[in-house]
């Protein structure tokens, strides 16, 4: 199984650096495409995506994440640092099972 | 709720079969709705250490990156790199929590991720690479734990409501049954007795109207 990486140029080359696949994307088409075909993919297992993506694709992310196994996706921050009003796994657990702790 | 049975014996001993049974099962499901609290609860406090590491991990990666990258170029690093030299591998394993598969994984880099060329390379650049291997070991700790959150948090909310329907609708009405039937039971002793007495009392009027 492989790793896939979603996310800007710098984030793409340098987990390239250590043999992790990627792909470069800067708007919303291209990130939906290289989710679906990250996806699509059934070797890859872990899908590591910039939050900066993440945002511009958040429904997407969300839905999958909480109703497939597989691939697990983790979200990073991208060189430019964390995306401020982050949700905790917490919350995300929350809001989308609707239970509270 | 009363449920749909008819109030004979046999039915009777069934239920009190079924209730014992429930109460049996929401105790075992509450044990384990109690241990998935817990163990959910420990996972979080990891994955929040862990995610804060990771941050701060991949902060001075691109550190190292962004200073690599000013020394060397960036379209230097991006043809040193352009044949990787690594294959990252993800080994998939399950590990069962209280009946639930949760993953975990083992990162296995093969190959020699530092076979570029010399001359054109800087030692900043062989740090970043060392660097991004830890951090992919980081995130997979981290994947592992927060899906493993995940599926425990959906664990807890259908434990969770098997509880609540045993014990809020099931035990109840299995229990309100009970008593409907044996009431009815009793009746109909009842009113056997009676009409028992009131025969005999008829065959001994009718005797002694002979006699």
């Amino acid at each position: 199984m492989k790793y896939f990486i979603i996310g800007d140029e710098d984030a793409v080359l340098g987990f390239g650096m250590v043999g992790v696949q990627g792909r470069t994307v800067k708007n919303f088409k291209e990130a939906e495409t290289a989710f679906n075909h990250a996806l699509e993919n059934e070797d890859i297992g872990i899908i590591i995506i910039t939050e900066k993506i993440a945002q511009l694709i958040r429904p997407t992310v969300d839905r999958f994440l909480f109703t497939e196994r597989f691939p697990l996706i983790i979200e990073i921050p991208d060189r430019t640092g964390p995306v401020s009003g982050r949700m905790g796994i917490r919350e995300m657990a929350n809001t989308a099972i609707g239970i509270k702790l | 709720m009363i449920l749909a049975i008819n109030p004979t014996r046999m039915e009777l001993l069934r239920l009190k079969k079924r209730h014992v049974l429930a109460i049996r099962g929401h105790k075992l499901l509450k044990d384990k709705q109690d241990v998935l609290v817990r163990k959910f609860l420990e996972i979080i406090e990891e994955t929040k250490k862990l995610r804060i590491q990771a941050d701060n991990e991949i902060q001075s990666v691109f550190q190292s990156y962004s200073i690599a990258e000013g020394v060397v170029g960036g379209a230097a690093i991006e043809s040193l790199f352009a044949v990787p030299g690594a294959q990252t591998e993800v080994k998939f394993k399950t590990k069962t929590i209280m009946n639930l598969k949760a993953p975990e994984f083992e990162v296995e880099i093969t190959g020699n991720p530092y076979n570029y060329g010399d001359e054109k390379s800087s030692i900043l650049v062989d740090m970043c690479v060392k660097k991004f291997g830890n951090l992919l070991n980081t995130l997979l700790k981290l994947a592992e734990l927060e899906t493993t959150s995940i599926l425990l948090a959906e664990e807890i909310e259908k434990t969770r409501r098997r509880v609540n329907v045993l014990e809020y609708i099931l035990i109840p009405n299995i229990n309100e049954t009970i008593k409907y039937i044996t009431m009815k039971l009793s009746e109909m002793e009842r009113s056997n007795l009676t009409r028992l007495k009131k025969v005999k009392a008829m065959i001994t009027s009718k005797k002694g109207g002979k006699k």
